[in-house]
């Protein structure tokens, strides 16, 4: 048995040696060493032609710095709004379009392509877009409510209602993002023999008892790559938030200042943009822990089902 | 065994695709890029972020001077905006900086207490700079305990030379003028509050307001021009303290957010997700706003029928903020001589005449003021003594943080969840402590 | 006679229902399309003007960046492609064999390694920017194809992804290749490999997207003046300090698009033969 586990790890590496190697030599040193940076910190006199080994040993500084800073908490708060509002209602969306267009009606091949078309824009221009559809006063989504007769939107739009500017910015990316996950669902819901479910009409079953019991249970290893990706995607957003909103609109919570659509991500890259880059190291290990156990708890929650 | 060969079929030819493209290049003649031989030559590389029609005049440029100094060989580089900061710190950490770079006026401050750029003094440039528009050259300029730790003294160095300013002044539209029977753009204040309640009317008789009399960004840069003629100061004159919870700041602060809340005469263009200042004025739903000149082919594009004011007065007279770029030699180079003989032919009489006549910008040279063509292009007259009185922006280390706390506070102001007296306060203490303090 | 009609009918409107729904969702989501292509063909600096302008020709924009010399967009399409094509396939053939391993496989430090591979992919790309320029620049791999793909080649997301697909083939598929004295390499070549084609084309097609779409990479690996940059950072010299020349950056992404959806489309087969080659026979 021994041997055969062996033989099997043997194997096994060497399937992995092409990915393994291209890991080491691009991925792992910069995963240590931006560990390493986590203790250091860059300041404005840092030499800025070799800043890596100008930078100041500062122990745990950053990290505590962090636990105390308001703003990086109230980051984490949002990101959370933005998770629990993003993940469901993606995978849900993917999930639907995929059963929708699993068919073999004519063009469905175009159609597939079409819904996965938003997929491939730039985020600049879906940004833009939806900048005009929300728009007060003028955008397409104030004068269509108006007209029947819902003027919630019409002085603020939904970007700066800090109520509901976190819906505007996912229900964007929902829908640009959306074809991926239904393109995984199809895949997936498409290896399932149609003999199995010929078998089951024979046995009797309806629709939703096919779904449930063929079709969900093979398509719950994408769900948990789903929410995994979404876990680690949200933890790490900011292309949408820097194309929409820059991280506002600014509202005031328990007296200080803070962003309604700041979430991590976008506050990782204003450090780094800052050339922060030991706050930046600390940041992202801090994001790492929190996404690392959260995915943990996913993968159980999963399996025990 | 049994026959697992299964129908693979067409996707083998996907390995065709990359073979066919790997060999286009060889074929479509992919060398296009010139690769001169230079023998004995001094070679400068320099990084440049224009838009097109700046970078084709540039090469112009660069020839010109090439002619004048052939020993010395310019190599022009494009780079595109966005990316720029990025790639120079990425360079200076792999020593492949370029000799000259194109930075924006805030980044200097930083770059001086780095030590990343050269120290201009030596080569005579405060003389030269005494013929470039103070708003522009300023920003180049520091004081000797700016920047060495441990001094005291005053003494002033320059780092940089300006390549491009530019301002914001006022853009009306005068259609809407004359439709309320408005003569002249507002000259102070008072008559803007006045001549903006005008102009901000129900135009289809839906008693909804369709058009403003005004439109503003809430980025601090678009607020300098309040500030700067409200007489609003940002810094102590050691630079360590932020002054704005002044009189004068609350003031300031307070007339912006009555424009919106009291007059009722600003679109709310300064929300996140508003339409912009420069699309509501094309689209004729603002009056008035403040933009620059990089505007105006646009603007007349569209057939707009506008006109371009100097910024109403305030208690400190008109004013406005300060753009631009400026050219600065990084402390790798190996050549900073002829690199200042560059910059030095860049902001002559004779490039600007050609940079500012053909592409319609303000010269930064005061001494190329006479010579500007105001026929061809008659809106560079109005910036042009626009930035006669502009101030350049507070020299920060991190400006861009700068903006970033008072853009948050500012807002607060604007939504009135916080109290202009607060909003203000709570800046000062965080710029105090986040910025000032190093 | 009339129950086959009265199925055909259900048939018919069933259809009917489903393509209305499909319809109206692509309109929708084809929109930002077509308010591309309608900026494109907007003259200059009208991008967001309300009033219904067109250049004159039609067609200015899309021709004025292939054959403006300050700007060679043909190099950039070219590049582009071949950055993007053997990124994707490098990335699938590697993702492909390291997921297989960790569906299919027990082996000594299987859990460690997987989850210290995912923790990695949790943190932010733009960490390992600068060590890995830092890195190439060392090889000396600036201003090469190699330099802008190589370092972005060990996807631990496809591994994961092909992991999550991989696990759901019938380990007896295997275990019987292997009584029939099936050696490792022809059981993944015969057996996963096809079963897989559809999850193995929705990778290539991803990386293909993130190649194609890598910009600060591409833009800190190549110096401004090398032969080798790619259209992410051609359309990034659209946008100026105070403005962006909306109108020849949307005729370009235009063009920039066409690749991945051609590419897409092709793509789409494989899903019609991944119904086909699920068949398993029993």
């Amino acid at each position: 048995m021994l041997k055969s586990k062996t033989r099997e790890t043997v194997v096994a590496y060497l399937f992995m040696a092409p990915f393994l190697v291209i890991f080491a030599s691009f991925l792992l040193y910069p995963v240590f060493y931006s560990f390493y940076l986590s203790f250091r910190t860059v300041s404005p006199t840092t030499d800025m032609f070799s800043v890596f080994t100008d930078m100041k040993f500062v122990g745990f500084s950053n990290y505590l710095r962090l636990l105390k800073d308001f703003d990086f908490w109230w980051s984490l708060v949002s990101t959370g709004y933005y998770a629990v509002l993003y993940i469901p209602l993606s995978i849900a969306a993917s999930l639907m379009l995929a059963i929708l267009l699993n068919n073999q009606l004519k063009g469905h091949s175009l159609f597939r392509s079409a819904y996965f078309l938003p997929n491939v824009l730039d985020m600049f221009v879906v940004g833009i877009i939806w900048l005009f559809i929300y728009a007060p006063h003028y955008g397409i989504l104030d004068r269509i409510l108006t007209q029947l007769g819902i003027t919630y939107f019409a002085e603020k739009g939904v970007l700066a209602n800090g109520k509901t500017a976190m819906l505007g910015v996912v229900a964007a990316l929902v829908l640009k993002n959306a074809g991926f996950g239904m393109i995984l669902f199809l895949a997936a819901i498409q290896n399932i023999p149609v003999s199995v479910y010929e078998a089951a009409d024979i046995d009797g079953a309806n629709e939703w008892q096919k779904f449930k019991n063929i079709t969900l249970p093979l398509v719950v290893p994408i769900v948990l790559f789903l929410l995994i990706t979404g876990t680690i995607g949200a933890l790490n957003a900011f292309a949408e938030i820097y194309a929409m909103t820059g991280g506002g609109p600014q509202m005031v919570v328990a007296g200080k200042t803070v962003g309604a659509t700041n979430v991590s991500g976008y506050y990782l890259f204003r450090q780094f943009e800052r050339m922060n880059y030991g706050d930046a190291a600390a940041i992202s290990y801090f994001l790492l822990a929190i996404t690392l156990t959260i995915s943990y708890m996913n993968v159980k929650l999963l399996h025990r089902k | 065994m049994k026959s697992w060969k299964l129908e693979v079929g067409s996707w083998k030819w996907f390995y065709l695709l990359p073979f066919t493209f790997y060999l286009l290049p060889f074929f479509t003649g992919c060398g296009k890029i010139q690769k001169q031989k230079y023998e004995g030559e001094k070679i400068i590389t320099l990084w440049e972020t224009y838009n097109h029609e700046e970078h084709n005049l540039f090469l112009e440029i660069v020839r010109d001077f090439e002619k004048l100094h052939p020993d010395i060989r310019v190599n022009v580089q494009r780079v595109p905006f966005s990316g720029m900061r990025m790639k120079l710190m990425t360079s200076m950490i792999t020593h492949t900086a370029p000799d000259i770079a194109r930075v924006d006026v805030a980044e200097p401050p930083r770059l001086v207490i780095s030590k990343s750029i050269i120290d201009l003094t030596p080569f005579g440039a405060l003389k030269l700079a005494k013929e470039i528009v103070p708003a522009a050259v300023n920003s180049n300029i520091f004081e000797e305990k700016f920047f060495i730790t441990g001094s005291t003294s005053s003494q002033k160095h320059i780092f940089g030379i300006p390549d491009q300013t530019t301002g914001a002044a006022l853009f009306y539209n005068r259609e809407m003028f004359r439709q309320a029977a408005i003569k002249n753009p507002p000259e102070n204040w008072e008559q803007f509050v006045v001549i903006a309640k005008k102009l901000t009317v129900d135009t289809n008789g839906d008693s909804k307001i369709d058009q403003y009399g005004f439109a503003m960004d809430n980025s601090l840069w678009w607020g300098f021009p309040f500030y700067n003629t409200f007489g609003v100061k940002f810094l102590s004159a050691d630079g360590k303290s932020c002054l704005l919870n002044s009189d004068e700041a609350k003031k300031c602060l307070q007339f912006q957010v009555d424009l919106y809340h009291k007059y009722k005469v600003e679109a709310g263009a300064w929300q996140a997700g508003s339409v912009s200042c420069d699309q509501g004025f094309i689209n004729k739903k603002y009056a008035m706003i403040f933009s620059g000149p990089w505007n105006v082919k646009k603007f007349k594009d569209s057939k707009l029928d506008f006109g371009i004011a100097l910024i109403p007065k305030g208690k400190a007279g008109t004013s406005t903020n300060v753009g631009g770029t400026d050219m600065v030699i990084l402390r790798e180079a190996k050549h900073p001589k002829e690199c200042y003989q560059f910059l030095e032919y860049l902001v002559s009489v004779d490039a600007q005449k050609k940079w500012c006549n053909t592409l319609g910008q303000i010269p930064v040279n005061l001494k190329a003021y006479p010579y500007i063509d105001t026929s061809k292009n008659p809106e560079i007259k109005v910036f042009m003594e626009q930035m006669k009185t502009a101030i350049a922006r507070p020299p920060v280390i991190d400006y861009d943080q700068l903006e970033y706390v008072m853009n948050q506070e500012v807002y607060t102001a604007r939504t009135k969840e916080k109290t202009v007296e607060k909003a203000l306060e709570d800046a000062v203490k965080r710029i105090n402590e986040e910025i000032l303090s190093y | 006679m009339s129950q086959v009609q009265g199925q055909k009918t259900v048939v018919f409107v069933k259809s009917l229902i489903l393509y209305s729904f499909m319809s109206v969702g692509a309109v929708f989501v084809l929109f930002p399309f077509f308010w591309m292509i309608f900026v494109a063909v907007k003259p200059e600096g009208q991008a967001f003007s309300l009033t219904v302008s067109f250049a004159k020709p039609l067609w200015k924009n899309f021709v004025s960046i292939w054959c403006d010399p300050s700007y060679p967009f043909g190099r950039f399409f070219i590049n582009s492609i071949i950055v993007a094509t053997s990124g994707g396939l490098l990335t699938t053939l590697f993702c492909a064999m390291g997921g297989y391993v960790f569906a299919k496989k027990e082996f000594y430090g299987k859990n460690i390694l997987f989850w210290f591979l995912l923790s990695t992919m949790m943190i932010p790309g733009m960490m390992f920017l600068v060590p890995q320029f830092a890195i190439v620049t060392k090889l000396h791999w600036i201003n090469t194809y190699r330099g802008m793909v190589l370092p972005h080649v060990a996807s631990v997301f496809g591994i994961f992804l092909m992991r999550q697909y991989m696990e759901t083939i019938p380990s007896s598929l295997i275990e019987s290749a292997k009584i029939d004295g099936a050696s490792e390499l022809q059981i993944f070549g015969k057996i996963i490999v096809p079963l897989s084609s559809a999850v193995m084309t929705t990778l290539f097609l991803l990386t293909f997207l993130f190649h194609w779409s890598n910009f600060l990479w591409h833009l800190v690996v190549n110096t401004p003046d090398s032969s080798k940059l790619t259209i992410p950072v051609g359309l990034a010299l659209f946008r100026g300090q105070y403005q962006m020349d909306w109108e020849k950056m949307m005729a370009a992404s235009c063009f920039a698009i066409i690749p991945i959806v051609i590419i897409f489309l092709l793509a789409q087969k494989f899903f019609i033969e991944g119904l086909t080659t699920g068949a398993v026979k029993e």
